[in-house]
Formats: structure tokens, C-alpha cells, sequence
């Protein structure tokens, strides 16, 4: 018994692999600047619209944000320490990767653009209390 | 009450770890939650149990529960939330069971229930920072293994899941291997919450399937679902693998 339930957990597995490498995982569109300073998206338009978040000891401010789609959105660090912006949800960042922006020290910022209407949802790994939304519309 | 028990030897360890997360944000008001989150565990253990008309006993099971919610649950959240998940983890451990044993972790229901009431993320807070570049704070984290994977010989869940969770993150998400294994979050519960000797497997190859089964959930989950995907999967493992201990 314990032998077959080994087994069926490793064929689970392998069988989730394998479904992963025969689909594509589409995802939003990625338009990541996750180097400290922002960057400007390479596909934006030439009236690109833009949003900035401030992350300060609070957190995201604002915690929800509504914008048009094709905004490039700014998250600005102002806690006082290293932070980061994730997909939700904690700790896996999966639902959104193009939301995964890595590390940003305070001072620096990071910066994603929207380019398809939805709810997103992100955190600060390193203090996933510190939540967020992007409402794309 | 007894220092040689596992639990109170974890509870003392996850009073460590909190302490070491109020001592990162700078915020010593912040103990009020961990006092609350514990008061309430073992006032509700208490109640169930008078209901269930069992005699009192040493509260040092609701006690590790009150210490892993106040982990878990955002510091920002109202204090009446905390002391509501701690209401559900009781109901949980009291009347969500079979014979001997309560059939969910009774912190882990406790979260996702209230998670799912008042439509907030688990947050682990107090598991999310302690990566390896802090090496004090990473040691502090991952002290409970000395009670769970050691004392309670817990590895064949522990480690088969850190790998299976690892493996999947690299092929699923392209995230690398060290990152996955070395979590935080991810460390914290795979040595506190998933080897919960209660709601875990005893037979070593048994344990194995757990492991391996709620990595593979929590991929699963957090790809279809905005739950959290750890205690999902826990509280998933937890209710297939009841029968098989």
C-alpha cells in the first residue's frame, strides 16, 4: 500500500510536468523593467499612459489603482528598506509572472506595463502583508 | 508545563521566530498579536472542550497553533480576525475528526478559513525574510526542524516536498531551484506545518507520498486558484491521506 501510494505520487508528478512541457503557459504580455531605475516599456505607444505606486513602511500607496490598458505602472520604494513585487499568490507568484519584478532597494523603482484589462493582485515577498491591486481596464 | 515535550519545545522555537520578525520590523507592538492569537487558542480549546465534556489538559497543542496564526495572519488585519481564526482552528481540532485523531492542521483551517470569510491573503509575515543573506534570522527560521524532521522523524515528508516543490517551481515557473529550497516561507512550512504529527503520515514511505502529493498540489493550486496554495494543499493532503496513517 505504502509502495503504490509512492508510485501514484511520483507519476502525479511526472504527469504534471509533462502537461507543462506539451502547453504553452500563456501569460500576460511581460514589460518588465526590474533594473533599480525605470525604464521606459520597448512596445510603448507614443502616448503611453503612466501610474506610480509608492511603497513606503504603510505599504502600497495606493493599495488600488485603476488604469487604462497599455498604462506602465511604477512601483517607487519609499519603506526604508528592500523590497519586492510579486504575483500573488505568496510564495508561489504564479497567477501573474510578468507582476514578478525581483528585488528593489529603497530609492529605486521597478516598473511593469498593463497590457490586458483584468484584477491583478501583488505583494512585497519579503512582507507579503503589503498588498496591492492593479485594476486594468 | 513538560520542556521535554516536542510541543512545548516548538512552541518556545515559533515564539523565536516571531520575536525574531518583531525585532526586523522595529515594531514590539506587535506581540500584542502573538499574546492574542495565543490567548484566544486556548480560550476556545478550553470551551470545545468543556462542550465535549473531556477533562482539561495542558493547552500546549493550542498553544503552537496560537504562535503559527500570529505568524501567519497580517499584522494589519483587525484583532477580532485573529481571534476568530483561532476559534476555527479549535473547532477544527476538536470537532473535525475521527476516532483519535482531528483530521485537518488545525492552524492551517484556521487560516485559509478566515482567509476565505474575510477575503484576505495568508500573509506570513513573520516567514518571509529569513533568506540565507541574513544567516541569523535563516538559522532562527529553520530551528524547528531540531523538533519535527529530528526529534520527530518527520524527513521523509519534509524533504520529499522541499524537492518535489524545488523540481516543480524550475520546470512549471523557471524559478531556480536554491531559490524554491531556500524560502522562507516555504521552509517555515515544510518544518512547522506539513510534519504536524497529528494530521501527517507515520509510515516512512507514506510520508513520502505526503510530501510529494502537497507540492504537487500547491503548484496545481496556485495556478488555478487565488487561494494560498500551501495551505490548500496542506489541508487537500491532510483530508486524502487521513485514512492512511
Amino acid at each position: 500500500m505504502n509502495k503504490y501510494l509512492t508510485i501514484g505520487a511520483g507519476v502525479l508528478v511526472l504527469a504534471v510536468i509533462g502537461w507543462a512541457l506539451f502547453n504553452n503557459n500563456a501569460t500576460n504580455k511581460v514589460q518588465v523593467s526590474p533594473t533599480p531605475s525605470a525604464v521606459a516599456s520597448p512596445s510603448a505607444q507614443p502616448e503611453a499612459k503612466e501610474a506610480k505606486v509608492n511603497l513606503t513602511k504603510a505599504g502600497f500607496e495606493p493599495g488600488a489603482l485603476k488604469i487604462k490598458v497599455g498604462t506602465k505602472v511604477t512601483w517607487m520604494n519609499k519603506s526604508g528598506a528592500t523590497a519586492t513585487v510579486n504575483s500573488d499568490p505568496h510564495p508561489t507568484h504564479t497567477l501573474w509572472p510578468f507582476l514578478n519584478l525581483g528585488k528593489f532597494e529603497d530609492g529605486s523603482s521597478v516598473s511593469a506595463t498593463f497590457d490586458s484589462a483584468g484584477t491583478y493582485t501583488y505583494h512585497n515577498h519579503l512582507n507579503p502583508s503589503q498588498t496591492g491591486t492593479v485594476v486594468v481596464e | 508545563m513538560n520542556l521535554r515535550d516536542p510541543r512545548t519545545q516548538m512552541s518556545w522555537l515559533l515564539i523565536l521566530i516571531f520575536s525574531s520578525a518583531v525585532f526586523y520590523q522595529k515594531d514590539i507592538f506587535l506581540f500584542r498579536n502573538l499574546i492574542i492569537a495565543t490567548a484566544s487558542a486556548v480560550f476556545f480549546d478550553f470551551l470545545f472542550l468543556k462542550i465535549r465534556k473531556i477533562e482539561l489538559f495542558p493547552p500546549a497543542a493550542a498553544i503552537t497553533t496560537g504562535v503559527i496564526l500570529s505568524i501567519l495572519m497580517s499584522p494589519t488585519l483587525p484583532v477580532y480576525e485573529l481571534i476568530i481564526s483561532a476559534g476555527f482552528a479549535m473547532f477544527a481540532k476538536n470537532f473535525i475528526k475521527g476516532v483519535n485523531r482531528h483530521t485537518f492542521n488545525p492552524a492551517a483551517f484556521g487560516a485559509l478559513t478566515t482567509s476565505l470569510i474575510f477575503s484576505h491573503a495568508v500573509s506570513w509575515w513573520a516567514a518571509s525574510f529569513q533568506s540565507l543573506s541574513s544567516i541569523v534570522f535563516f538559522l532562527i527560521l529553520v530551528s524547528p526542524l531540531l523538533v519535527s524532521t529530528i526529534r520527530l522523524k518527520r524527513s521523509m515528508i519534509t524533504v520529499p516536498f522541499l524537492f518535489a516543490y524545488s523540481l516543480l517551481m524550475l520546470v512549471l515557473n523557471k524559478i531556480q531551484i536554491l531559490d524554491s529550497f531556500f524560502d522562507p516561507t516555504v521552509l517555515f512550512f515544510a518544518l512547522v506545518m506539513l510534519p504536524e504529527p497529528q494530521t501527517s503520515p507515520n509510515k516512512k514511505g507514506v510520508q513520502a507520498a505526503f510530501g510529494i502529493f502537497v507540492a504537487t498540489a500547491a503548484i496545481i493550486f496556485s495556478k488555478i486558484l487565488e487561494l494560498d496554495p500551501l495551505i490548500l494543499a496542506l489541508l487537500t493532503g491532510n483530508l486524502l491521506f487521513y485514512k492512511v496513517k
